[in-house]
């Protein structure tokens, strides 16, 4: 039996293993490689996004592991999304929420509001119901709320989070540069906070003047309609400079197929009127895996005709030709390489030799970006392993070593 | 089949309603055992249930008799790692009789072949969601006997929105399949997802037609 070197990645000129099979764990750390024409459609979206005030609903499809929720990470730096000319007008910022589609439908409804509302985060959605008041004034900031929610209590409540309770008991705008040693304001927060992830007791209620609290799906998504449009601003809609687009990513929509009649139609309910409230600077990007051809079919059955009608835009996240494959190894790779790699003069494909990785890519039975990462991977890894990468750029992955590896699948698949 | 109901009316009481139902002793003991989960149905059930009993002598003689080794069934052994493909073999096995596992499922066919042979019955139609007493026993029998058909619950519902689109909403019967549809649920890898995406969809094609045929021939009645 052949003794197993460790693994070192260095020796591949690597920082670390550049395939990885799952997302991310933080946006920061999220690279693109390859697939120029799918970031093109990604990048002109969001353009589009930034410079224009109608709101979006795109449908992004394709296989498991061809790269959806890679590109709702990616797109979640602030960096990465394309920011257009300062000529150009566009919104004055944006924010990408990314939620996934919740597991337990008895409780997606609650889930996904939570996610959306600590995807925003509390200090900012006070940022920008002050912002509200300071422009418009008190009365027409509420006004406006309660008509966004078409409720007087959840309008006011958040409309509330624009202030902080003086010890006096009277309210005044929120300040952000004042310390945390407001003992009076804190709790006024932790009171509304208690209100909008319906824990509020009758109490809190009474305390916070108002008369009912968040109960239910249409609420929810009622009031996660009016936080949004805060978010997004209250001025005339086609002043695209004094207005922020909100992005609301959600994964893996197609797990709605496990909810029963009882929570499927009042969540899917919930989107819809969603991206009825909110006709202007917001941006619904679904994602949805499938695999079969009757793709467009299994949407529609999936999502329902009615969310399906409102998709303005649809992005397929297709198998990428060999060529293209070729060209998403060679960028990954650039993104891990060591300070080494310039010295030693190696191909920008190293450690594979370019036989070697086109016949890799050409074996490979789907060349989704997950299959093509466990299968380089692997083969990286069996190369420096046994000792055909020797050392820092010493030795490289040939054709030969390719069809050995192969070979040696195809006997283990037949036993 | 769990308690929904399609205008106002459980799937039971449809079931009982439109066919002359019947099924195993044994079927009906373990019915009994799980009354408790039913809230609608349950006084009905006690009441009635009994009598949908279908009193076969010397079951066990039939059932010896119809399921003697060596049986076999289609289990998939591979997917093609290009295609998908999935490949299939047949693969003898030996059913404890003895055992009360699966033994509903056995008896109920067992009263199939008898109601036909007695020439009480001309079809039969056998209803059940359970996958793994199809593959096991009801393909067999049905196959190498013509009884008649297996059907699933959405099958069923299907038919009635035939039967009835007069009384039942298109809307209505879709949310229905979609409840059946996950019947059975153990896990959610993407293989499972797309295959009850699949036949969901495959379902709701089938209810789109009946609608859409039958409003052009009757007008939307």
């Amino acid at each position: 039996m052949t003794k197993l070197k460790p693994l070192n990645w260095n020796n591949a000129l690597l920082t670390q293993n550049p395939f990885s099979t799952t997302p991310p764990t933080r946006p920061e750390e999220a690279v693109w490689a390859g697939f120029d024409k799918l970031k093109t459609q990604l990048d002109n979206l969001l353009t589009r996004a930034h410079t224009t005030n109608a709101t979006q609903v795109v449908l992004n499809r394709g296989e498991y592991g061809s790269g959806k929720t890679h590109a709702a990470f990616f797109y979640r730096k602030q960096d990465a999304l394309p920011l257009p000319k300062r000529s150009i007008p566009h919104v004055k910022d944006s924010v990408v929420i990314y939620v996934k589609t919740p597991r337990q439908p008895e409780l997606a409804d609650e889930y996904f509001y939570q996610s959306v509302i600590e995807g925003m985060r509390f200090r900012r959605i006070r940022d920008k119901v002050k912002d509200m008041v300071t422009t418009h004034g008190e009365d027409p900031a509420l006004e406006f709320l309660q008509d966004a929610t078409e409720s007087e209590d959840l309008g006011k409540a958040i409309w509330l989070l624009g202030f902080e309770k003086e010890q006096s008991g009277r309210l005044t705008l929120f300040d952000d540069t004042e310390s945390f040693d407001d003992t009076e304001s804190d709790d006024w927060q932790r009171l509304l906070r208690s209100y909008f992830f319906s824990k509020a007791t009758s109490g809190d209620l009474k305390k916070l003047g108002l008369g009912r609290g968040v109960k239910g799906t249409q609420d929810r998504f009622r009031v996660l309609g009016g936080l949004i449009q805060c978010f997004i601003g209250s001025n005339g809609t086609e002043d695209i400079r004094s207005h922020s687009r909100v992005i609301l990513w959600i994964d893996e929509l197609e797990d709605l197929i496990y909810y029963s009649t009882k929570y499927y139609r009042p969540f899917t309910q919930g989107l819809r009127e969603l991206i009825d409230r909110l006709p202007n600077y917001f941006s619904m990007l679904m994602n949805f895996t499938l695999a079969s051809p009757e793709a467009l079919e299994d949407v529609e059955t999936v999502l329902g005709r009615a969310l399906l009608d409102r998709v303005t835009d649809e992005i397929y996240f297709r198998e990428p030709t060999e060529g293209e494959s070729f060209d998403y190894v060679r960028d990954l790779l650039q993104h891990y390489r060591t300070e080494d790699f310039s010295k030693k003069g190696v191909p920008a494909i190293y450690p594979f030799e370019e036989k070697a990785l086109s016949t890799l890519i050409a074996n490979l039975p789907n060349r989704t970006p997950r299959d093509i990462n466990l299968q380089c991977a692997y083969v990286i890894q069996q190369a420096l392993q046994t000792g055909i990468i020797s050392g820092v750029g010493k030795g490289s992955i040939k054709v030969d070593f390719i069809n050995e590896l192969e070979r040696s699948r195809v006997e283990d698949d037949m036993q | 089949m769990k308690e929904l109901q399609l205008s106002r009316r459980t799937l039971h009481h449809w079931l009982w309603d439109e066919f002359d139902v019947k099924f195993s002793q044994v079927l009906w003991e373990e019915m009994e055992n799980n009354l408790r989960l039913l809230n609608t149905d349950r006084r009905w059930f006690r009441r009635n249930g009994g009598r949908s009993v279908y009193q076969l002598p010397a079951i066990d003689t039939w059932e010896r008799a119809l399921f003697s080794p060596p049986l076999y069934r289609k289990v998939e052994t591979s997917r093609c790692r290009r295609c998908g493909q999935v490949g299939w073999t047949k693969q003898a096995f030996t059913p404890d009789l003895n055992e009360r596992e699966d033994r509903g499922e056995r008896h109920n066919c067992c009263i199939a072949l008898a109601a036909l042979a007695s020439r009480r019955h001309k079809q039969v139609i056998f209803l059940t969601d359970d996958s793994r007493g199809i593959r096991d026993y009801a393909d067999y029998v049905f196959n190498t006997f013509p009884l008649g058909q297996i059907w699933s619950s959405m099958d069923f519902v299907t038919y009635l929105f035939l039967r009835h689109r007069g009384r039942i909403l298109l809307e209505e019967v879709k949310g229905v399949l979609r409840d059946i549809n996950l019947i059975g649920v153990s896990n959610a890898s993407p293989e499972e997802t797309l295959k009850r995406t699949r036949r969901l969809a495959d379902y709701y094609s089938k209810v789109d037609t009946i609608n859409t045929v039958l409003s052009q021939c009757h007008g939307g009645n």
